[in-house]
């Protein structure tokens, strides 16, 4: 068992794996997973500043005080539709891996989740004008990698009412590009290819609350205050910018038994990373609202089991062809618990609607979290 | 019994996270470009150098005199006119009859030299003959043609063998019988070489390769035999080509065990221009002196060296020559041009593209070298050589046929030119 945690970790940080370029969502610096647990991400993100699962909230992490380790697993399946032609696409990501404990009223925890996915590979036939001569010519451009968000986080009990928390975020990864151009050998002419690494470093810090006002209401709210995001290109200097600040608010209800409503909304100020690319990246300030529902179901092995249900409404932060991309969602999904309630296994099936520039993409997330509390 | 519905559902998850990490990853698309791919357009400049490099020369005989193989036999007329070379230096003047002592030659007979003909694409004569004579010349000039080429005298003529097409399939091996006379008078007289010199006799055109004695079936190879006795339980004298002189430099007598003498062929050779191919067939060497950002900061996608060929007619104009490019791997060390032309990369290494060409053609024609500038680059992990390509036939030593072009001394409407187009620097990663 030790060992499959151990692999499992290893998995967990890896960052998100293959796709296809040419989607709308893999724009600049890749696809922003928004860090949300399986389970939050059944409810279209509403109850994300609440949820330990979701490296987002440092004060949500008191919520889960006993020892816990929760990993992610999440495929993507694309269709991006262009001009009346579409392309498929396949991604797998691993987009979370937290450990959280604590003693008393503190809880700690330490998390490495996917802030920026950019893994993509892209090859298309064109013509090339060559010496005069127009010569037909095959590209291939690709990038493997992402940025991700290691968070070190704290909360406390004030009172039970009231939970804060504190994250030190270390920003870093790196994008694996290859750029190509090949023809064919009858034209005798040669091929280019340039390999390169972008590497990023950058740092942020975070402070939230977890606040109950009345017994059926809770309200989780924080903020991130991003610091120097710095990208280096095969070791030289290329760019510097901040990581975005983020700010979110989630209010839960519980006043009907057995049923939590939910809500969130989350302004990300993306603009902030406008200096670590080129002067052609559109990059733009996105908003995320969702809303959700949670149904306890029957217990199981002495534990509750639960039904979701969400739907989540966003921007991307950057745009294609210099329009900016928006996301709308339809979520489901269950959880289960088993070993007597010492894990929890969530299944959370995602539909996405992309669209911007005349193109539109349209998308099925399989999320499977496995929560283990030993 | 709540859990038992829902201990299937939960197992369930476990297959499903199984199944999602085998997915197969569909990793290239290609409709969704050009509109949301951004960034990946190259930039490609072009440059023309002219002239296209900073020297060139033509160099010959390639083959080396006596490396060739096989050795070259033509007649064609007042245009082309090859012979091969033998020379018998070391003859068998000593022999051990059975049970006996050893004792001189006194007695030769039944004299033959044994010669393996091969069909060239030129058409078989219907009948022709293949004259053997004496050529021998002690004097250490013996192979230059001015030396030689008198030698080929009726008076020195030691035997002839008639030939007719219906008899010869694509190869043979002839005996051509040889005046036994004339070679006793050699084996008897001490220390005396015999240098047979071969020619083809036709009132057509003829032209045959002769196997050398560096062929591979032993067979094949050229052979001198003579009786030494009239008791036919001594073997006769069965004698390979040995030469030797020159005496100095040291290993070079043996390249002279057989050659080829061109005693006849048109000079492709003019001013201004440079050859490849003919015979004594020819190359060419160049050496660029590429501005250093073209090699080492550059990616060249093309580099078209344009030639401007000049006609040769007279000899097979229609026929075509193939001529490849080669990579000079000689070091600045070695100056001796002719030895650097031999020094060179294997073919198709670098440079895959070729020129084929008909001798009595015209007009620009172009070789693409843009494998080159990547073998030039500090940082190849070539050794430091120079800049430096050599062309040559696929015909060299073979054919008479050979192309001509114009070279940089030419006027400069017709001297080379190198046309590079290359990208400057790939601006791809940072979004």
């Amino acid at each position: 068992m030790r060992r499959a945690l151990v692999l499992s970790a290893l998995v967990a940080v890896l960052p998100g794996a293959l796709a296809a370029q040419g989607g709308l969502s893999v724009q600049g610096f890749g696809y922003p997973t928004g860090q949300l647990g399986t389970g939050s991400l059944a409810l279209g993100g509403a109850l994300a500043e609440v949820d330990p699962s979701s490296a987002i909230n440092p004060a949500a992490v008191g919520l889960s005080s006993r020892f816990s380790i929760y990993m992610q697993l999440e495929p993507e399946f694309r269709r991006t539709t262009v001009n009346g032609a579409s392309d498929k696409s396949t991604t797998i990501r691993f987009p979370g891996f937290l450990v959280t404990g604590g003693v008393r009223r503190f809880a700690a925890s330490i998390s490495a989740t996917t802030f920026l996915d950019r893994t993509w590979r892209n090859v298309y036939s064109d013509s090339q004008l060559v010496g005069g001569t127009m010569v037909p010519s095959t590209l291939l451009a690709s990038s493997n990698g992402a940025i991700t968000d290691t968070r070190v986080a704290a909360s406390y009990w004030i009172n039970p009412k009231v939970q804060v928390g504190l994250g030190v975020h270390a920003l870093v990864g790196e994008n694996r590009t290859e750029f190509g151009r090949s023809f064919p050998d009858t034209t005798g002419i040669g091929s280019v290819t340039q390999f390169t690494t972008i590497s990023y470093s950058g740092r942020a810090v975070s402070a939230g609350v977890v606040y109950f006002p009345v017994k059926s209401v809770s309200v989780g709210a924080s903020l991130r205050q991003g610091g120097h995001l710095e990208a280096r290109q095969d070791d030289a200097a290329l760019a510097k910018a901040n990581v975005p600040d983020r700010m979110g608010l989630s209010i839960a209800y519980t006043g009907i038994p057995n049923t939590t409503l939910a809500a969130r909304y989350e302004h990300t100020s993306w603009s902030e990373m406008k200096g670590l690319g080129t002067a052609q990246m559109s990059v733009f300030d996105a908003n995320d609202l969702g809303l959700g529902m949670e149904v306890v179901g029957p217990k199981v092995a002495g534990a509750p089991s639960f039904a979701r249900l969400g739907v989540r409404s966003r921007t991307l932060p950057f745009g294609a062809n210099g329009d900016q991309v928006s996301e709308r969602a339809v979520s489901g999904g269950i959880a289960i618990p088993f070993a007597r309630g010492r894990a929890q296994a969530d299944l959370t099936l995602q539909r996405a609607t992309r669209s911007g520039a005349g193109a539109s993409e349209k998308a099925w997330f399989l999320s499977i979290g496995l929560g283990i509390r030993p | 019994m709540t859990w038992r519905l829902l201990r299937a559902p939960a197992l369930l998850v476990f297959p499903l996270a199984l199944l999602a990490g085998a997915c197969t990853e569909r990793l290239e698309t290609a409709d969704g470009c050009p509109l949301l791919c951004p960034g990946q357009t190259l930039e490609i400049r072009d440059t023309i150098l002219d002239p296209a490099y900073v020297f060139d020369t033509t160099l010959a005989p390639f083959p080396i005199t006596g490396a060739e193989s096989p050795l070259l036999l033509v007649s064609r007329g007042d245009t082309l006119d090859v012979r091969p070379i033998f020379r018998f230096d070391t003859l068998a003047r000593v022999f051990t009859p059975v049970g006996d002592t050893a004792r001189p030659v006194t007695m030769v007979d039944s004299v033959t030299l044994t010669v393996r003909l091969i069909r060239t694409p030129l058409k078989v004569p219907q009948t022709f003959f293949v004259d053997a004579y004496d050529v021998t010349d002690t004097s250490l000039v013996d192979s230059l043609p001015s030396t030689l080429i008198p030698l080929f005298t009726a008076g020195r003529l030691l035997g002839s063998k008639q030939i007719d097409s219906a008899t010869f399939l694509d190869t043979m091996t002839v005996q051509i019988p040889l005046d036994t006379a004339m070679v006793r008078a050699i084996v008897t007289s001490p220390n005396a070489p015999l240098r047979i010199g071969l020619r083809l006799r036709s009132t057509e055109s003829g032209a045959f390769y002769v196997a050398s004695n560096e062929d591979l079936t032993d067979a094949f190879r050229p052979r001198l035999r003579y009786r030494v006795s009239p008791d036919t339980v001594i073997a006769a004298a069965n004698i390979s080509p040995r030469s030797g002189s020159p005496v100095t430099p040291l290993h070079v007598a043996g390249d002279y065990n057989d050659y080829t003498l061109v005693a006849d062929a048109p000079d492709i050779r003019r001013a201004t221009t440079f050859a490849i191919g003919g015979l004594s067939a020819a190359r060419t060497y160049m050496r660029f002196d590429l501005p250093r950002f073209l090699t080492d900061s550059t990616a060249v996608l093309r580099a078209s060296l344009e030639l401007v060929q000049d006609p040769v007619y007279g000899l097979d104009e229609a026929d075509s020559v193939v001529i490849r490019p080669q990579m000079v791997l000689a070091g600045h060390a070695i100056t001796d041009l002719n030895r650097a032309a031999r020094l060179l990369a294997r073919e198709g290494t670098f440079v895959t593209d070729s020129l084929r060409v008909a001798p009595g053609d015209s007009g620009i024609v172009s070789l693409e070298i843009n494998g080159l500038f990547r073998a030039w680059r500090k940082d190849s992990g070539l050794p430091d050589i120079p800049s430096a390509i050599v062309l040559r036939s696929d015909n060299e030593g073979f054919s008479g046929f050979g192309a001509r072009f114009f070279g940089m001394n030419a006027a400069p409407a017709l001297r080379p030119r190198l046309k590079v187009s290359y990208v400057l620097n790939i601006k791809f990663g940072q979004p």
